[in-house]
């Protein structure tokens, strides 16, 4: 968790950058589309795509990320991608996903952009842009793009490392050498990300009891960029990604600051027919890890067979610490709460593929510690405060299929 | 017994293999381009990055316009296996990431060969690949000297 959900949300003081930025990028539209004949558009100049899935998750007791002791087989997602090309000079991008949750079917904007083409290897982007982080941070939801149903919690969990997008203004580029290449990000702006909470240390009395409190954290004023470099081995690719900015905390005494967000990470990557296999760390500090800090870290190793098959193996880990300044009062908390700051996750796949577009898995974790396995209920929460003790093991069997078009 | 398995081990494997082995036999392929392009030779990475929109332009500043065929194509799986050293599912997969991080969209396919070369000879910056066998008496066949040493 990071300080900032430990609270009930407080009266931030709102950056317009994100909202400035956006507004710029609709009156850049509409001045292109202004200047355009009105002619409607070539059909090879737009492209729809999509990407979804549904599995079932069942635990053998704590409930994790898609799963629950009961079996939970309402997690499905769907995405629509829509892309238009409107002339040389700039493209339109925008993806909308639909979410089930719950009884629920929320709706959101994943990114909405337009990408205007300064030279043949420099972009700028303007809008709600994906996060250019690590490997897994442009492709988040594309469950065909990674041999696992669930990505690494501990770099892509909902503890405040990553958002899905940021709302601002970006510029990539690349270059391409005779054996090495080099493609970049830089952005500005604000994000927002999704983030549980342990209900033990969200600090807020109300939520004591609950097995997790569902926030957002939010960065201000971010700064940050990837850089991802090619090598002359085929298939080979490493990189760095980091951001740096501001959020609002509020002290015990209900008095605000402002504290620094920052977050860096280093990621290799290969592919190739047969294997795939991937690595990344990062690290997230606020306050200068004052008040809270964070290790993740995972290693992921597929290999395909037989054409369709493919058997995969995944070491995740995740660490935080909360640091002196951490607005909590430590002598609330339970004897078990360091469990809430640890999850190593252990996992086992077998995927088969119908072709690069569709695939069904079944996948299994064995987890220990309890940063995304939260008991299921505020009775079981209640009980373990009792007794002093909470249940750290956790073992999710997932089946389910992605697809993407 | 162990000789039973061996054999049919050894037998499943040729099974599996020959007919791959027969479709790259068959399935050797000409880089084509439009016959005003001045280039004359390429190597496999300078193609490899036109069809994978690493590079957008030719020396003479022309925009580049690569043409794919189908992905079951057993020529489009000579040339991505001699080009792109990756089969197409790889390079099916590549794409899937650029178009969903945002970032381009794969080059169009061509029904055949047929639909192919009437691209390229229709635009200046277009490039290719067709069938070893395809007629291509109004286009450039390109040398890759890479290739050729293979």
């Amino acid at each position: 968790m990071t300080p900032n959900a430990m609270y009930t949300r407080c009266g931030v003081t709102r950056s317009v950058t994100g909202h400035t930025v956006i507004a710029i990028a609709v009156a850049l539209l509409l001045a292109q589309a202004s200047a355009m004949p009105a002619h409607a558009l070539d059909k090879d100049a737009i492209s729809i795509h999509g990407f979804g899935g549904w599995a079932y998750g069942d635990t053998d007791g704590n409930r994790y990320v898609i799963g629950d002791a009961d079996g939970a087989s309402d997690n499905v997602q769907f995405s629509l991608n829509l892309s238009v090309v409107a002339n040389e000079r700039f493209t339109i991008v925008t993806q909308v996903q639909f979410e089930q949750q719950g009884e629920e079917t929320v709706t959101n904007l994943d990114y909405a952009f337009v990408e205007v083409n300064l030279t043949d290897t420099l972009k700028l982007r303007l809008g709600r842009v994906k996060h250019p982080f690590g490997i897994y941070g442009e492709i988040f939801d594309v469950g065909t793009l990674r041999p696992f149903f669930l990505l690494p919690q501990s770099i892509y969990g909902k503890q405040g490392i990553t958002a899905k997008h940021y709302d601002g203004v970006g510029l990539r580029g690349s270059h391409v050498g005779k054996s090495w290449g080099i493609d970049w990000d830089l952005y500005a702006g604000e994000f927002q990300g999704d983030l549980d909470v342990p209900g033990p240390l969200t600090g807020d009395p109300n939520q004591f009891l609950l097995p997790v409190a569902e926030t957002s954290f939010k960065v201000e004023d971010a700064v940050g960029g990837r850089i991802n470099i090619t090598t002359p081995l085929e298939g080979l690719q490493f990189g760095f990604s980091a951001y740096d900015g501001s959020q609002t905390l509020r002290s015990l005494g209900g008095q605000t600051s402002s504290a620094s967000y920052t977050v860096y990470g280093a990621h290799v990557e290969f592919l190739d027919n047969r294997w795939s296999i991937r690595s990344e760390g990062s690290r997230i500090e606020v306050a200068d890890g004052d008040s809270f800090s964070a290790d993740g870290f995972y290693f992921e190793a597929a290999y395909r067979f037989l054409e369709h098959w493919q058997v995969a193996a995944r070491y995740d880990d995740f660490s935080a610490e909360l640091g002196p300044n951490a607005p909590l009062d430590f002598s609330m908390l339970p004897p078990f709460a360091s469990q809430f700051l640890e999850n190593q996750d252990v996992a086992f796949g077998l995927n088969y593929w119908f072709s690069p577009e569709l695939v069904i898995r079944l996948n299994f974790h064995m987890v220990d510690g309890n940063r995304f396995a939260f008991p299921d209920n505020s009775a079981a929460i209640q009980a373990a405060f009792l007794s002093g003790q909470l249940n750290s093991d956790t073992n999710l069997l997932i089946f389910g299929a992605q697809f993407s078009f | 017994m162990r000789r039973t398995i061996i054999f049919l081990l050894l037998a499943g494997s040729i099974f599996l293999t020959l007919p791959r082995l027969m479709a790259q036999g068959e399935s050797r392929f000409k880089i084509i381009v439009h016959r005003d392009n001045a280039t004359q030779t390429l190597s496999r990475k300078q193609v490899s990055n036109f069809f994978l929109k690493k590079v957008v332009s030719w020396d003479d500043g022309t925009a580049v316009m690569p043409t794919d065929l189908p992905p079951r194509s057993p020529v489009r799986e000579a040339f991505s296996s001699a080009v792109h050293r990756r089969d197409v599912r790889s390079i099916l997969s590549f794409w899937q990431r650029q178009v969903f991080s945002g970032r381009n969209t794969p080059p169009p396919e061509a029904a055949n060969d047929e639909a192919v070369l009437a691209t390229v000879r229709n635009n200046r910056g277009g490039i290719g690949y067709v069938s070893a066998q395809a007629d291509t008496r109004d286009v450039r066949v390109l040398r890759i000297p890479d290739l050729e040493r293979q």
